[in-house]
């Protein structure tokens, strides 16, 4: 059988394999490079912003024009600085926000229930042992 | 086009469709997941299902909590509770939510001969615990506690069909079952979607299991420190199902001449007991997950595990030293990373 007969010449192959690699290259890519570290601020359970945890900076968070809490990011981490809320002036002790402090882990949040603000990242480089946590209601 | 062109193509074709089809076959489950806060807690609900839109299901399990806080709010002025607890013991006709998580609540306050009371409701307004506002929260007078256990007492509910009666001017508080039972009518939308449906739903640090993780893995639960801050656990769990609910002294409590005092009363004396900084319960009984916390806080350890072992329930306590305490049957839910 002469060589012209063959299905694939070594160049088709080459060119198949060329493909199906590149393709595959692709999908690794699209499947397993990790998101950017953020953080996603929630208030009454709609996306108010999402923060790059590379920068650091302040943000103050506001619900409308009323001023509702401050954030810090910072080497790949935020916290919450200070909260207020509409019922009460803010206290130390009432800060639960403010209390949980920095946050870096994927599982991890910062919740503020008067203010019904709910802050967790996504993208970092460790995760917490947990799914949920279990706490008392 | 020549045919070796077409051939060369359709075999690429093939091949790269086969290897996606195994990479997209071999993936876990893509969970949804949504924060809340609701009922003045928060909320998070992961969710996966072959069938249909998994965002569309978490939402419309989220439309819920309106319903249910115009069912449970015992502080909401017009809310069903709110209601039969100013009704001046007239018959008032009640939604099954309601009854359900009332006859729940009963029994347990009958096999625990009243340590579980429903009927605490008046104490929680009187040491302020019933509002967020920490400044409200402080010790009653001896005088004003005694006067609010005259008016408790799980007796002094009636039951007939659909109608409740409150004697003696009584007031229901159900928070001690409330959140397990909603962890169960939220599991039953996401499996009437999908029965093979998986995630699970947690409703103020309730955790209900909807199906295992990835179809086959157990979720891992953290246990909050009730020593440290919100997201650092003491301990683990691992559940494939049921629930698992934590009772404490940490969240609403007052300090006062060194005594801590916290929001689940004793119904016999109307103060709170340290028996136990928390308690962590498994159940296959949403209401249990939560009820047997509380009646373990106000009980204490003397006799817990004979409990435990009657209603089917494992328990990790953290008693007020700090000290962990392992209920009959926790080592099969003890996860160590």
């Amino acid at each position: 059988m002469s060589t012209s007969h063959k299905i694939f010449s070594k160049w088709d192959l080459l060119l198949i394999i060329s493909v199906i690699g590149a393709v595959m290259i692709w999908i690794g890519i699209k499947q397993f490079s990790p998101n950017a570290s953020e953080a996603v601020i929630l208030i009454d359970g709609k996306i108010y912003e999402v923060l790059q945890l590379n920068k650091s900076g302040y943000y103050k968070i506001y619900n409308g024009k009323t001023y509702l809490m401050t954030v810090e990011t910072k080497d790949g981490a935020i916290r919450a600085v200070y909260s207020t809320n509409w019922v009460f002036p803010a206290t130390e002790e009432n800060q639960v926000s403010v209390a949980t402090g920095w946050i870096s882990k994927d599982g991890e949040s910062i919740i503020s229930i008067p203010n019904k603000i709910v802050i967790y990242t996504r993208g970092m480089k460790e995760k917490t042992p947990y799914d949920v946590m279990t706490f008392q209601n | 086009m020549s045919k070796r062109t077409i051939t060369i193509s359709i075999f690429s074709f093939i091949v790269i469709a086969v290897v996606i089809t195994i990479i997209i076959l071999k993936q876990p489950p893509k969970y949804y997941t949504r924060y809340g806060i609701e009922l003045g807690t928060d909320v998070k609900i992961t969710y996966a299902t072959d069938r249909g839109n998994a965002k569309k299901v978490v939402d419309d399990m989220f439309n819920k909590f309106d319903e249910y806080e115009k069912i449970f709010d015992p502080w909401l002025n017009g809310s069903e509770l709110y209601n039969l607890n100013h009704s001046n013991g007239q018959w008032v006709k009640v939604s099954p939510e309601l009854l359900a998580v009332l006859k729940n609540s009963i029994v347990l306050a009958n096999l625990t001969d009243g340590e579980f009371d429903p009927t605490i409701g008046r104490l929680v307004p009187l040491w302020g615990f019933n509002t967020d506002n920490t400044h409200e929260w402080h010790l009653p007078s001896p005088q004003s506690i005694k006067n609010a256990l005259i008016h408790v007492g799980y007796k002094n509910v009636e039951i007939k069909g659909n109608e409740v009666k409150l004697l003696n001017g009584v007031w229901l508080d159900l928070n001690g079952m409330m959140e397990g039972y909603i962890d169960q009518l939220l599991i039953n939308i996401a499996k009437a979607n999908d029965p093979n449906s998986t995630g699970y739903v947690d409703v103020g640090g309730t955790v209900g299991i909807i199906g295992p993780k990835d179809g086959s893995q157990p979720w891992i639960i953290g246990i909050q420190n009730p020593r440290g801050g919100p997201n650092d656990a003491i301990a683990y769990v691992k559940l494939y199902k049921g629930y698992v609910g934590t009772s404490g002294d940490y969240e609403r409590y007052i300090v006062v001449d060194g005594k801590r005092y916290y929001h689940i009363f004793d119904p016999k004396t109307g103060y709170s007991n340290n028996y136990f900084e928390s308690i962590t319960t498994v159940s296959t009984i949403s209401t249990l997950s939560d009820g047997f916390g509380v009646f373990a806080m106000v009980n204490g350890s003397s006799n817990i595990n004979e409990w435990a072992k009657k209603l089917g329930i494992s328990y990790l306590a953290i008693d007020e030293n700090g000290k962990m305490i392992e209920g009959p049957g926790w080592t099969a839910y003890e996860y160590k990373p």
